[in-house]
């Protein structure tokens, strides 16, 4: 089983993450309300979801529940947002008022009260029992492509969600738009010659696997310093779409072909844009710097090689138990160390990027070094090769039958969509007058109190909008993990919530979903090392998971409030 | 037989109450001097309880309990090691209140020579590691010892974190949400180190004091019966086997009324005594008005009911029946807290710390530059929030019986209700916020039918959100 499977279940739970943490900053980054009783509007929206999407409740043994309306899903989710929303304005009307530390009792004392009302009423929602027995959307239609219209249709919108998102990432961050110049020309490239070259190679490639399409589309959605031409970009994924929907639909025994021109291609192009970003960003960085990087990322595997080498027969041995934790105390303590003298020790360079570009690197090594250790022992350079090809084409998953895309890579996908969405919205939202009006009441709000602003019905707004993002990832939620437990929604998710906003910078919409990574990438990792201690001692690992994690909000807030990529400054200018 | 009604979840509330009350005195403190939202100060109450089984349990205590022989006994090593963690618990809480000059007893109101004050220090160290090995394994010596780790370790919150915060100026929301991680990482590394397995004390069932047996677990039925010859309470002892009758005291109607009249009249007299010269009614005084009427009416009230009782027999047909079901455990959390209320107030009121704290309380910047070292004084208030937050979780965790590691996070919502609702910068107000919110969550529970044990945290918050809307300043808060 490749790892590309694992990668795309991260993939989607970091999408409905997202969703929650940008939902928290429009209530936290933007407007500065403290809601740590966010939780709340993310258990509405998912429990009214889960109620409505249900058959009665008398079709389930041991199950009793209200609603089970066995409504579709999409009309679900939206009855569900709004519910939300509906829930912060209740929520807002009488609380917000209140000072900041009252606030954010007043609110946590809202989720724990819904949170028991769920978890007692059994009435309700099957109380402390989980609910479960949701029928997925178009599952009968996986995998695809399949021979029906309906699997056709949603190859096509498959094909036209990634393709639009391909393009608005190409035209945002790597197309310039024809006609201008870099912004540095500081490149030293060994002269124009071999510069241009390299450029085009890399532009052909990226032509090549987004089919031309969402490279050309690019090209022309691109602007200076605004949002991408949305028309444009919708227009590529549309393009794409129908190809591929008429591909599907028409080629029928050529379903494998099909699949691997459209979505093999698309795989190969999110390395491609991966790599050529990451060089974008690094690229004032020294070959030094990246040689510390990779240390880092090295050292920190190296820490676990005496607790992987003693377990023999699964059952770690103690030794090898304390010589790991002794050398990642050493590791922890060490990058601190070097972290907080950077300025004297280090080599110029930022050393949150060293250690984001030794994140990478770590990546890199898992993904494509560790992943290969086992194929390499039991079946030599062919399975490496075999399993290196499927954790590339990682949209694609390679089973008996041949690469087939399956319904957990369509929830990454329709996850995916509704990320973008949300960020579609939260953007739009923020650089409008609405959104300065909220940022205004968050760094003085006499001020904007004094200027005409009723910073009470912005503040009631923000919530409702916050609220409403966090039901739509409840929403979310119900489909991907397929059964809901009270316990899912305590108020740890909230605080969860705001160490992806912290981390990422808040008021910074790319920051929270850059945050949504980094936790969940931390969870995967320590995940995977948590299976190497005992039984016994898993549950204190979860534990001190859960401790690192408040330990990192603390050392990040008092180090770099402002997160990893901070507050974008806002160079917008009132109009006369 | 009569059923537990209203006059019992009165009772529990009371209880309830005094539990919350010890973890919201310390709350108040930090909030109004030090200006913290401390919303990890529920896991002070959850360490504090953890902390005792190191003395009542010392075979749950990981790493510790190589030491132990048996669940309840100990090696030599490991009374060593008890030893030192009491005396050098207190030991560092003091030097928390300036550092080596403290331990030599800077802090006192009359500068010691050096020696003397060390000495002194030492002394009371030893002492407080003896009170805890001799003590082993009682529940008191727990807490003796859980007292001395909090006092010791909650001011570290300040010193390492908070203190390192507000030199930045850091905002009331920022330090709002680190106070939320240093509670997710006391919270989990207690559980990382403990394990998530629910724990208990091992309390005595009986004690025997002066050659009489009292069963301390088991509860007693005071059954109340209000009839046409008078008021009869009859008290029923469930521990040993049959539930036999404890005493039966009878009042009638004449004799009630003079007891009850005797409690008002002896209590509105010490009332008008201590208020009489109104030329200063305004001073505060340790024991004033009020307090004074309470504690004066409430001894009184005993006094006559014990000595004019009569012999009584439950009445066949009572008019008005009801049962309160109290064990001497419970009761014993609320004398405990109205010591530990009752200690605090002379600190308060009485000394020159005291008085120093309630300035700064008031108005941080004033108490500073009238020469108050607020430094100590902010010291001195987190080893008391320390204090307070220990027996309150040992109490907590005595109530209930059961020790998880989200116990003080249960009880923290409850505890800023009281707070908030007594009006933040009064400790007064905290107590009497508290005891409100106690009594709402028991009363609250057995008022509103149908509803279970599981909402009494969202009758607490219920009440403190009214209360909220209506007066945000709180009971005692406003200017």
């Amino acid at each position: 089983m490749a790892l590309s499977s694992s990668l795309v279940s991260l993939g989607t739970i970091v999408g409905i993450y997202a969703l929650l943490a940008l939902g928290l900053n429009v209530k936290f980054g933007y407007t500065g309300l403290l809601d740590i009783g966010h939780v709340a509007f993310y258990l509405v929206g998912a429990y009214v979801t889960a109620l409505l999407v249900l058959p009665p409740a008398e079709t389930q043994q041991f199950a009793t529940y209200v609603l089970g309306l066995n409504w579709p899903w999409l009309p679900a989710i939206a009855v569900g947002v709004v519910a939300a929303a509906v829930t912060g304005l209740l929520v807002a009307l009488p609380a917000i008022r209140l000072r900041e530390d009252y606030l954010a009792i007043v609110v946590l004392g809202v989720s724990v009260i819904l949170q028991r009302v769920v978890q007692s009423e059994g009435w309700l929602a099957n109380g402390p029992g989980s609910l479960r027995g949701f029928s997925l959307p178009f599952r009968t239609a996986f995998p695809l492509p399949g021979e029906t219209l309906v699997s056709a249709v949603l190859f096509g919108a498959v094909v036209f969600v990634l393709w639009s998102v391909a393009t608005y990432l190409l035209a945002r961050l790597v197309v310039r738009p024809a006609g201008t110049v870099p912004p540095d020309r500081t490149e030293v490239d060994g002269g124009v010659g071999t510069g241009r070259l390299r450029r085009g190679l890399v532009d052909g490639a990226l032509a090549v696997s987004t089919l031309g399409v969402g490279y050309w589309a690019a090209r022309r959605a691109t602007r200076r310093s605004e949002q991408p031409d949305a028309r444009y970009v919708l227009l590529a994924g549309l393009i794409a779409g129908v190809v591929a929907g008429g591909a599907a639909y028409v080629g029928g025994g050529m379903a494998d072909a099909v699949a691997l021109v459209f979505l093999g291609l698309m795989s190969v192009f999110t390395w491609l844009f991966g790599g050529v970003t990451v060089a974008r960003r690094y690229r004032d960085l020294s070959l030094g710097d990246f040689a510390i990087a990779l240390g880092l990322a090295v050292a920190f595997v190296v820490a676990f090689v005496p607790l992987v080498v003693t377990s023999g027969s699964g059952q770690p041995g103690t030794l090898g138990l304390a010589a790991t934790i002794g050398l990642l105390v050493v590791f922890l303590y060490a990058t601190y160390y070097f972290g907080v003298n950077w300025d004297r020790l280090g080599t110029g360079a930022g050393f949150v990027r060293i250690v984001g570009v030794g994140a990478i690197w770590l990546f890199c090594l898992r993904y494509f070094v560790m992943a290969n250790v086992t194929p390499w022992m039991t079946g030599g350079l062919d399975a490496v090769l075999d399993n290196t090809y499927q954790n590339l084409l990682w949209l694609l998953k390679f089973n008996a039958a041949g690469p087939v895309f399956d319904y957990a890579r369509f929830l990454l996908v329709l996850t995916v969509a509704s990320v973008a969405i949300g960020y579609y919205v939260m953007e739009t939202t923020v650089g409008s007058p609405f959104g300065r009006v909220l940022k205004a009441v968050r760094e003085d709000e006499d001020v904007a109190e004094a200027l005409g602003k009723n910073t009470f019905a912005f503040k009631v707004q923000s919530m409702m909008l916050g609220s409403a993002l966090a039901g739509f990832a409840g929403g979310l939620t119900v489909l991907y993990f397929k059964s809901l437990v009270h316990t899912m929604f305590a108020p740890r998710v909230t605080f969860i919530a705001f160490l992806m906003v912290i981390i990422g910078g808040a008021a910074n919409n790319r920051g929270v979903v850059l945050g949504a990574v980094i936790y969940w990438a931390f969870q995967k990792g320590t995940a995977d090392i948590a299976g190497f201690f005992p039984p016994a001692a898993r549950a204190s690992v979860q534990a001190l998971r859960l401790a690192t994690i408040g330990a990192l909000l603390i050392i990040i807030l008092y180090y770099r409030p402002e997160g990893i990529w901070g507050e974008r400054a806002s160079t917008d200018v009132a109009e006369e | 037989m009569p059923t537990t009604g209203l006059a019992n979840a009165v009772v529990t509330g009371v209880v309830t109450g005094s539990v919350v009350a010890l973890g919201a005195i310390g709350l108040a403190l930090v909030y109004s001097i030090a200006e913290v939202p401390n919303f990890a100060h529920g896991e002070l109450l959850m360490l504090g309880a953890y902390a005792a089984l190191f003395v009542n349990r010392p075979a749950t205590v990981p790493v510790f309990e190589a030491l132990a022989t048996g669940q309840q006994s100990l090696g030599t090593a490991g009374f060593a090691v008890l030893f030192v963690l009491g005396a050098g618990a207190t030991l560092a809480s003091i030097s928390h209140l300036g550092g080596r000059a403290a331990l030599e007893g800077s802090w006192w109101p009359r500068r010691p020579a050096p020696a003397v004050g060390l000495a002194v220090h030492l002394l009371a160290a030893v002492v407080v590691g003896g009170l805890v090995v001799w003590g082993f394994p009682s529940i008191w010596a727990g807490l003796l010892l859980a007292i001395a780790l909090l006092a010791a370790l909650a001011p570290v919150q300040e010193r390492r974190v908070f203190r390192k915060f507000r030199a930045r100026g850091a905002s009331l929301a920022t330090m709002l949400i680190v106070a939320l991680g240093l509670s997710f990482v006391l919270r989990f590394g207690t559980q990382a180190v403990y394990g998530g397995q629910v724990r208990d004390y091992t309390v005595p069932r009986v004690a025997h004091v002066l050659g009489v047996e009292l069963g301390l677990a088991a509860a007693k039925f005071v059954d109340v019966y209000l009839s046409g010859a008078g008021l009869v309470v009859q008290v029923i002892d469930t521990g040993p086997p049959g539930n036999p009758v404890m005493f039966t005291v009878g009042y009638p109607p004449l004799v009630l009324a003079v007891v009850l009249g005797g409690t008002a009249l002896v209590a509105a007299g010490a009332y008008w005594w201590r208020r009489g010269d109104g030329a200063d009614f305004r001073r505060s005084r340790t024991v004033g008005p009020k307090l004074l009427a309470a504690v004066v009416g409430t001894v009184a009230f005993v006094a006559l009911a014990a000595f004019l009782s009569g012999p009584g027999t439950v009445p066949e047909a009572p008019a008005y029946e009801t049962r309160i079901s109290l064990s001497l455990m419970r009761a014993s959390v609320i004398v405990v807290a109205l010591v530990m209320m009752a200690s605090l107030h002379l600190l308060l009121k009485e000394t020159k710390l005291g008085t120093a704290m309630r300035a700064s309380s008031d108005n941080l910047d004033l108490a500073q530059v009238s020469g108050i070292n607020t430094d100590r004084v902010m010291m001195v208030s987190w080893v008391i929030a320390g204090a307070f937050a220990a027996v309150g979780g040992v109490m907590l965790g005595v109530l209930f019986n059961q020790l998880t590691v989200n116990m003080g996070f249960f009880l923290l919502l409850p505890m800023f209700a009281g707070v908030i609702l007594g009006g933040l910068g009064s400790v007064y107000g905290a107590i009497l916020g508290s005891y409100l919110v106690g009594l709402a969550m028991d009363v609250g529970i057995f008022a509103i039918p149908g509803i279970g044990a599981t909402y009494r945290v969202p009758i607490a918050f219920v009440v403190l959100f009214v209360v909220l809307l209506v007066r945000p300043q709180g009971i005692t808060g406003g200017a």
